[in-house]
């Protein structure tokens, strides 16, 4: 009896890491920035004291009093942050300005159309203007003109 | 004659739970104006007697921060009224013009088109700006099914209180004095005056990310829809247009332009887009915004109104209320609160 239970258990095993990953909910998406994966809602204050100081900063007053935007500009990169009135500021949009930089699967602003597909997979929603992934609570849309990338974006849903 | 008691003690009971669910739904809504105008531009309106208004503005922040009533009037007698609200979707915007037609007859609708680019809910905040004032009705109920975001009960904006009951800790002695005085408009005619002046540069919307889409969504454009239909149905003119503003917070793309253009072709619509014409109209956006671009102030809004009125009385039959005693007197009291604002800031 004992040899059975264990023969099932072994099978059952087997089966499990043989079978195709079960649909999870899609994972965060990120940009990588100076070592740095950057995700929308992470902390903004984290992000920017490992990022440097080397930026810039233009912000705006929410035209409701909600909250405070706020632009900081790198070499190569924009990460837009979100300050609530009240908790923490957030990051909401992060993207590439130029082609100094590149995501951690190797895209950057001039690669083609085949590239994106070949490092990220097939895109969720394609055009002519747009090649758009889903994750979870964030989008990256990489913005083409001719086949090949001119923006690359992420933000919130 | 038991059965009498009964029945009695039941309605008592029915009428006073009643009653104080009222008082305590009045006592904890916000009542802070000064904190947040904007949050009660529409209040105003509906305080108001509107039944002259000929001309009306919808729209977000680039309509009650952009035309000013006072010198519509002023320089030409139209009779105006803005109802934007902060980030006022097209729903929005349909729910509020449906109320406008039910209390004055309007030969002018003014849209600011920036709503647009939204086809999906954005936020509790401005729904609530928008929504929490409006009387009940079919429409309200309907639009707040497709206005509401993740989290929200529609009944709440029926009833305020499942939604405010937890401000009991934060209640102060001026909410319980608000109730029982007069409350000032917080802007004058929906025009939320800003007197500051904080420098930028000519509108660009360098740093701004992409466009949200590359079409204006669904619901949206069914929206605008409606609303073309709804001031068709009650002879309005419906007039298109852009604020002269245009920054990375809030870009206008060459992409939004030309869907509103062609948008304006289909139904045949009159479309200003004002950052064509900002020479004309003489801004100088060192001296007429008060947040370096993303708004004008008082100075820029003077300036756009005036440009404005002068396109509305040459193409539409507007009554010049300059000339009527009992328009005169209302005026002056609006007039008097503009000019205390402009010196010392509704802010």
């Amino acid at each position: 009896m004992k040899r059975i239970i264990v023969v099932l258990m072994l099978s059952l095993v087997l089966l499990c890491a043989c079978a195709p990953p079960l649909p999870n909910e899609p994972a965060p998406l990120s940009l990588s920035y100076r070592g740095l994966e950057l995700t929308v809602g992470m902390a903004a204050d984290d992000a920017i004291a490992q990022l440097g100081d080397d930026y810039t900063v233009t912000e705006a007053e929410s035209c409701a009093g909600q909250g405070m935007d706020r632009m900081y500009t790198y070499p190569s990169l924009r990460l837009y942050v979100f300050a609530p009135m009240s908790g923490a500021a957030v990051v909401s949009s992060v993207s590439y300005i130029d082609d100094g930089v590149q995501s951690a699967q190797g895209v950057r602003i001039g690669c083609s159309v085949q590239d994106v597909i070949a490092a990220m997979g097939q895109a969720d929603e394609e055009s002519d203007t747009r090649l758009i992934y889903r994750g979870e609570g964030s989008v990256l849309t990489f913005g083409l003109r001719d086949g090949v990338v001119v923006s690359v974006v992420l933000s919130g849903e | 004659m038991k059965k009498t008691k009964w029945i009695w003690a039941v309605l008592t009971f029915v009428i006073l739970t009643a009653l104080l669910f009222g008082a305590a739904q009045a006592l904890l809504v916000p009542h802070d104006r000064a904190a947040n105008p904007e949050a009660f531009l529409l209040q105003d309106y509906f305080e108001a007697d509107t039944a002259q208004d000929e001309v009306v503005f919808v729209g977000d922040c680039e309509v009650y921060e952009a035309f000013s009533p006072v010198v519509l009037w002023q320089k030409y007698g139209i009779s105006s009224r803005v109802c934007g609200t902060p980030q006022q979707l097209v729903w929005h915007s349909y729910a509020v013009l449906e109320e406008v037609f039910e209390r004055s007859d309007p030969k002018v609708i003014v849209l600011g088109v920036y709503g647009l680019i939204y086809s999906e809910p954005q936020s509790e905040a401005y729904n609530r700006m928008v929504l929490d004032h409006l009387p009940a009705s079919s429409t309200k109920w309907q639009v707040l099914s497709d206005a509401i975001v993740e989290g929200e009960s529609k009944l709440s904006y029926a009833f305020p209180l499942l939604r405010y009951h937890d401000r009991w800790s934060q209640l102060s002695w001026q909410d319980v004095t608000t109730l029982f005085s007069h409350q000032e408009p917080v802007s004058v005619r929906g025009y939320l005056v800003q007197n500051g002046v904080v420098a930028g540069n000519a509108p660009s919307h360098e740093g701004a990310l992409p466009p949200r889409a590359t079409a204006f969504g669904e619901m949206a454009l069914d929206y605008f829809d409606r609303i073309v239909t709804l001031c068709r149905d009650n002879n309005a003119e419906l007039v298109l247009i852009k604020a002269p503003t245009d920054s990375w917070r809030y870009p206008w793309h060459e992409e939004y332009e030309a869907q509103v253009v062609a948008l304006a072709e289909q139904y045949g619509l009159p479309y200003y887009n004002f950052l064509n014409e900002i020479e004309t109209i003489g801004l100088n956006y060192t001296t007429d915004t008060y947040d370096a671009g993303l708004h004008l102030n008082v100075y820029g809004a003077e300036k756009l109104t005036a440009y404005f009125g002068k396109i509305l009385v040459e193409n539409y039959q507007l009554t010049d209320t300059r000339l009527r005693d009992h328009d005169c007197v209302v005026w002056t009291e609006d007039i008097a609160r503009y000019e205390a604002q402009k010196k010392e800031g509704a802010k």
